[in-house]
């Protein structure tokens, strides 16, 4: 709280002291990299070399002489992020369960093994290749590459170290997304006043953040860390459906509040980051969810991936194949875990079929009426809930026995007490997720009124932070942290 | 007006009324949502109360529904039962802080439960910059929180329709013991050498140790008898048994825990037989 109050401070003085952009850009990035190292500092060197080598390739790749050079670059860049991801979050996997027994030493494969994973190595590795791809992109375009060149020189945008560094630190966005894009980014540095600042978003973004994370996920988080801890076996329906709904709004809430927080502080200092949660829980398909459910993560994969394997221009089932692919590396993104393969490989499939079988329910004639819609939307939930529990639950054998639970346990409701916890702090998301329906339903009205704006909104942010004051849960880590 | 002020203007007015409304209505939880904000609560009434303990009872949650003020009419009592823990983490941490009662009461139901996370989870709470905030505003303390208020009176209300006529039960015999028999074993126990030091160190600071076996609605006899003996004859200590002569007059919330008139009744034995 103290380096942010300090940064903003010095952030803000800066261009009275008529300094420049690269002042202020400097300025945030060491601010960045403290914060980065404030855990555990070794890592900030990962971070570093990240940088830099990304740097030394853009500037290959605006320099080079050919467009095979070029495209040389870019691919010996994209496979060295590629490998380092692999090694720090995949050695682990890849030693117990890949590699034939004997093929190197126990220590070896013990200090693999110990290799922490560097907090935040899938949004910044995954960002630095949005950058390499962009330039590539931009450099294709007519006069696009004498124009980078140009900026090279003059140390402008894209090609400045400084900039660069400050497009992959940045910290609101390093830890855990929302992902940015270069070509989205970059574009907006410059010099920030104070008088510019959008206090609204600001305000707005970060109390519902805090909100989502410290009143609802951090409470649920109570009552749903039971699923690892204790024996399902003995557990009433009732119970089990209490801590899988707890779930499903908990890792909303965290991941959701998270983004929200780092929007305003992006807000905070001039900088707009892309919305990454847009009600997922009101989806009709999975497709549908992808759109509404860590938007930057599914777009990056979208515009990086998907369309560069071919998208939907191939034919029907090289589509399919394309969205296993781009799931099943998706799920596996998310961790080092056969689990998170899975969970991606059963969106990949969901998705495929949804796409399949469109053919058929574009012929139903109800198949878009409203009341459909609320099956849709409830199946839809379900499914996505069910598929969580490969995220809460990595070993498979502990999912297993959560279903065997399930269908084994009595329909009886126990202790109130865990019930009691998700009804209180869940239902804020659900609040949250009815006002959407509202929204999309077209009630402009009764969400943007003039009554909306000048009296609801800002005594329901109140009483956010009145909640936030006097009701938060247990500081917890966020959940995507770990990804 | 801006947005940002209308929010710090409407949520200062909301903070006031709040503390307002709570100070005027003394209200106060007995039990929490979690088992976390329970213990917390708990804890802050240890660290941030006055110095002055007459009574503090130590243990897990089956003592934790013990009203705490209504054990004695003298001076102050604290109520250390911790969800998921044991009374050795509890009295511990009581007697580290300086704060020593005249009668330290050690609940056995539990004391041989691993707590080993749960006791470091709490030991890490109490050092988090909340809890040292909520020394200076009592807003932020476990015991302000709306929705746990909101949950114990809830709870306090469903519990009161569990009454039973334990007006009936005559309790007034009911005295610490300097002697026990063991029923429950043959005579073996493992070792617990953390409910042993814990008794020496208490007993250096001249406080009177009572163990406790408080009714758990299981249906046996108390199965660690032999370790009562053995403290009994080794340090002097004294032991209130709750369980046998009540176990089977009280309802339980969940088969294990007391419900809220059966831990009135315990708390009331107790107070009259830690009363001159």
């Amino acid at each position: 709280m103290g380096l942010l109050l300090l940064t903003f401070l010095s952030y803000y003085i800066l261009p009275k002291l008529r300094q420049g952009s690269n002042a202020q850009v400097g300025m945030l990035l060491v601010a960045s990299l403290v914060f980065y190292a404030y855990e555990t500092p070794v890592l900030v060197f990962l971070l570093l070399t990240s940088i830099t080598v990304n740097f030394f390739a853009s500037k290959g790749i605006v320099l080079a002489s050919s467009g095979q050079i070029g495209k040389r670059w870019a691919f010996s860049v994209i496979l060295f992020n590629l490998l380092v991801l692999a090694f720090f979050k995949y050695g682990k996997l890849i030693c117990s369960t890949l590699l034939p027994t004997g093929a190197f030493t126990d220590q070896l494969i013990e200090g693999i093994q110990n290799i922490p994973l560097p907090i935040g190595i899938s949004f910044y590795t995954f960002q630095a290749i949005s950058l390499v791809v962009d330039l590539r992109r931009q450099g294709k375009v007519v006069g696009g590459m004498e124009k980078l060149e140009n900026d090279f020189h003059s140390g402008k945008n894209w090609t400045s170290f400084l900039n660069v560094s400050f497009y992959i630190a940045f910290f609101p966005q390093l830890i855990a997304g929302p992902i940015v894009k270069a070509h989205d980014f970059i574009k907006q540095i410059s010099v920030k006043h104070i008088g510019n600042i959008k206090w609204d978003i600001v305000i707005r973004n970060l109390i519902l953040g805090y909100f989502l994370k410290m009143y609802v996920a951090d409470n649920l988080k109570e009552v749903t860390v039971l699923i690892n801890s204790i024996d399902l076996m003995g557990m009433s329906k009732i119970n089990l459906l209490v801590l899988f709904y707890g779930y499903s709004l908990q890792i909303f809430a965290d991941f959701a509040g998270y983004s929200l927080i780092a929007i305003g502080l992006g807000a905070l200092f001039g900088y707009t980051l892309p919305v990454n949660f847009n009600f997922p829980y009101l989806s009709k398909s999975i497709t549908e969810f992808w759109r509404r459910w860590h938007i930057s993560l599914s777009s990056w994969l979208r515009e990086y991936l998907y369309f560069p394997l071919g998208g939907n221009r191939k034919g029907a089932v090289r589509t399919y194949i394309n969205l296993m692919v781009v799931m099943l590396l998706g799920g596996l993104w998310h961790g080092a875990a056969w689990s998170y393969m899975v969970w991606g490989g059963a969106h990949g499939l969901l998705l495929a079929l949804e796409r399949y079988s469109s053919n058929y329910t574009s012929k139903i004639s109800f198949w878009d009426s409203k009341w459909m819609g609320v099956v849709k939307m409830t199946v839809i939930f379900h499914l996505v809930s069910i598929l969580w529990l490969l995220f809460v639950m990595p070993d498979f054998s502990k999912a297993i026995d959560f279903f065997e639970a399930f269908q084994m346990g009595a329909w009886l409701l126990g202790s109130p007490q865990h019930l009691f916890v998700v009804l209180f702090y869940g239902s804020p998301v659900i609040l949250y997720h009815f006002y959407a329906l509202l929204k999309e339903a077209n009630h402009e009205r009764l969400v943007n009124g003039n009554m909306i704006h000048s009296i609801i909104e800002p005594i329901a942010l109140s009483v956010m932070l009145f909640l936030i004051i006097v009701n938060s849960g247990t500081t917890g880590a966020f959940i995507y942290f770990q990804f | 007006m801006k947005l940002p002020f209308k929010v710090i203007l409407i949520s200062l007015v909301l903070l006031g009324a709040y503390y307002l409304m709570l100070k005027v209505a003394g209200i106060q939880p007995k039990t929490a949502e979690s088992n976390y904000v329970a213990n917390q609560m708990r804890l802050q009434a240890m660290e941030y109360g006055p110095n002055e303990i007459n009574i503090a009872v130590t243990g897990s949650s089956l003592t934790a529904r013990l009203d705490a003020q209504e054990l004695t009419d003298e001076g102050v009592s604290l109520n250390l039962g911790l969800d998921g823990s044991n009374a050795i983490f509890s009295a511990n941490e009581l007697i580290d802080s300086g704060k020593i009662p005249n009668v330290l009461i050690i609940e056995l139901n539990t004391i041989y439960r691993e707590t080993d996370k749960n006791d470091r989870v709490l030991a890490e709470g109490m050092q988090s910059g909340t809890h040292k905030l909520a020394k200076y505003f009592t807003l932020v303390r476990a015991q302000s929180r709306p929705v746990t208020i909101i949950y114990s009176k809830s709870k306090s209300f469903k519990d009161s329709k569990l009454n039973t006529s334990l007006e009936a039960i005559d309790y007034l015999n009911i005295k610490p013991q300097n002697s026990y028999i063991a029923k429950g074993n043959n005579g073996n126990h493992e070792p617990c050498p953390e409910l042993e030091n814990l008794i020496i160190k208490a007993q250096e600071k001249d406080i009177r140790v009572v163990l406790l076996i408080i009714p758990d609605g299981i249906n046996k006899p108390f199965k660690y008898g032999s370790l009562v003996e053995e403290m009994i004859s080794k340090h002097e200590v004294e032991i209130l048994d709750m369980k046998t002569p009540f176990s089977d007059k009280m309802t339980y919330t969940d088969g294990l825990h007391l419900s809220e008139p059966s831990a009135q009744f315990i708390t009331e034995v107790i107070a009259n037989a830690l009363g001159e």
